[in-house]
């Protein structure tokens, strides 16, 4: 299994006398050393980040070799790595830098990041709220798919903080295996046919409405695998249309069906929708009503 | 003819809600927290009512012919990067760039971070109809109904007098993107 590279950007890591001395923060922090802050040191507000440094370097993915941590006081230091070959998964990017106010090289860094990178990046800020009106360009629009903006410390709506939020994201890419919590309810989760990741599960919160999951969780154990997906999908007996000779796929509650006299459809249920093309493809017929293929 | 007239509300109405009428759909089910609030996005909210381009359009926001093949915008599908959201209210139409972040709708639909149909009415705002619009360098406009707020649900009368609307408000070549299915 290929190991995950874990960038971890911040320049308010506690600061130490013998790390300064050995030039510990002008390179990348090793994960050892991480952890020797995260153990010894007072991290003051970011207890949060602190503690997910430790789930990391404690979870057995990372014992297992399946993760590799490395921090960063600067983000041209990762850069410089980023230009020598390193290839992060995904960086962990905190959006202040000093006492800069325009955000204009935090910005910069994010786009160089995000375009030497194919990494996914958690924007991570204690202005979360003020961000919008400094990504809302179309540099970044680009990759919004990419990049995911947190509050540091701040309550994950799915009930887990987001940073058990991003240590689950990462553990589930790593080991394939992972939790979520989608209202308080636990949910284990294994990577599989139709999921890769365990955030995915909100692909089926979308499309079967998330009650509906809710009620259904206690009939597949609390757990997500392949067959749970595919009785998930399966019991709640939904389909769509796909016509065939155009080559698109059609919502059944779409009106055009019935105005425009659409002939030659064909049923085909959620769960081969899944598996034919993707929870993502079904996910979107059932938002936009059509999807040519 | 900037704001509704009479004409334009006989054939538009009746006003939803979100999801009304949708036969899976609620707000309860299918509305999630980031997607209800519009109070944010007011100030990049455009009427259309002066025909102008949106609020956030820029040249680099036109659909090239190349792109309107490769994304099948001319049949019905989505290039979110050039994507303008609209729907039509009990005023006139307003429109905003899909690709808005919206920080709050990330966090808890995973993977989209931007503005959705709701993010415009916010959640009990009622419209008419909406859809998506999509700014071609050839010159047409390419309009669909695909939301499953205000779209999906919506009668031939309501589409045929909403492509009606938008041309009164001055837009030109307006093509509907859903006549060859």
């Amino acid at each position: 299994m290929q190991t995950k590279n874990i960038f971890l950007l911040d320049d308010e890591f506690p600061k130490i006398k013998e790390f300064i001395e050995a030039e510990i923060y002008h390179k990348a922090i090793s994960a050892d050393n991480l952890y020797h802050l995260a153990l010894n040191e007072n991290w003051k507000s970011l207890n949060h980040l602190q503690q997910l440094i430790k789930d990391i370097i404690t979870s057995e993915a990372f014992k297992g070799g399946m993760i590799n941590l490395s921090g960063y006081s600067d983000p041209e230091l990762a850069l410089q790595d980023i230009e020598s070959g390193s290839k992060p998964d995904v960086v962990i990017y905190d959006w202040q830098y000093g006492a800069e106010i325009n955000n204009t090289n935090s910005q910069k860094w994010l786009l160089e990041i995000l375009g030497k990178t194919s990494a996914f990046v958690f924007v991570y800020s204690l202005i979360e709220q003020t961000l919008p009106a400094f990504l809302n360009k179309e540099s970044f629009s680009k990759y919004l798919d990419r990049f995911q903006l947190f509050s540091k410390g701040g309550k994950f709506p799915l009930s887990f903080s987001a940073e058990e939020f991003i240590f689950q994201y990462i553990i589930s890419s790593a080991s394939k295996k992972g939790k979520i919590q989608i209202d308080g309810i636990k949910i284990e989760f294994s990577s599989n046919d139709y999921l890769s990741n365990a955030s995915d599960i909100l692909y089926l919160q979308r499309i079967l409405g998330n009650q509906y999951l809710l009620d259904q969780l206690n009939k597949i154990d609390f757990s997500i695998d392949t067959a749970s997906v595919e009785k998930l999908l399966n019991d709640s007996n939904g389909f769509i249309f796909f016509n065939k000779e155009k080559g698109y796929l059609i919502s059944s509650e779409n009106r055009l069906i019935e105005d425009k006299k659409i002939q030659n459809l064909e049923e085909i249920s959620y769960l081969n929708v899944v598996k034919q093309y993707s929870l993502e493809t079904l996910e979107t017929v059932l938002e936009r009503g059509i999807l040519y293929l | 003819m900037p704001i509704l007239q009479q004409k334009h509300i006989i054939g538009l109405s009746p006003l939803i809600y979100a999801f009304e009428g949708h036969p899976k759909k609620t707000k309860e089910t299918h509305l999630f927290d980031g997607e209800k609030n519009n109070e944010e996005f007011l100030t990049l909210i455009y009427d259309g009512k002066d025909n102008n381009f949106p609020k956030q359009f820029h040249q680099g926001l036109f659909v090239t012919e190349a792109e309107l093949n490769q994304y099948k915008i001319d049949k019905g599908n989505s290039f979110r990067l050039k994507c303008f959201l609209w729907v039509i209210d009990n005023n006139s139409i307003k429109i905003i760039w899909e690709m808005t972040s919206n920080v709050k709708r990330g966090e808890y639909v995973f993977g989209k971070p931007f503005v959705c149909h709701t993010n415009i009415t916010g959640e009990n705002g009622q419209a008419y109809i909406g859809g998506e619009m999509y700014f071609c360098e050839n010159g047409n406009i390419y309009v669909n109904f695909t939301s499953d707020r205000f779209g999906v649900v919506a009668t031939e009368e309501k589409k045929l007098m909403a492509k009606q609307y938008i041309e009164d408000c001055g837009y030109k070549n307006i093509i509907r993107t859903d006549n060859n299915l």
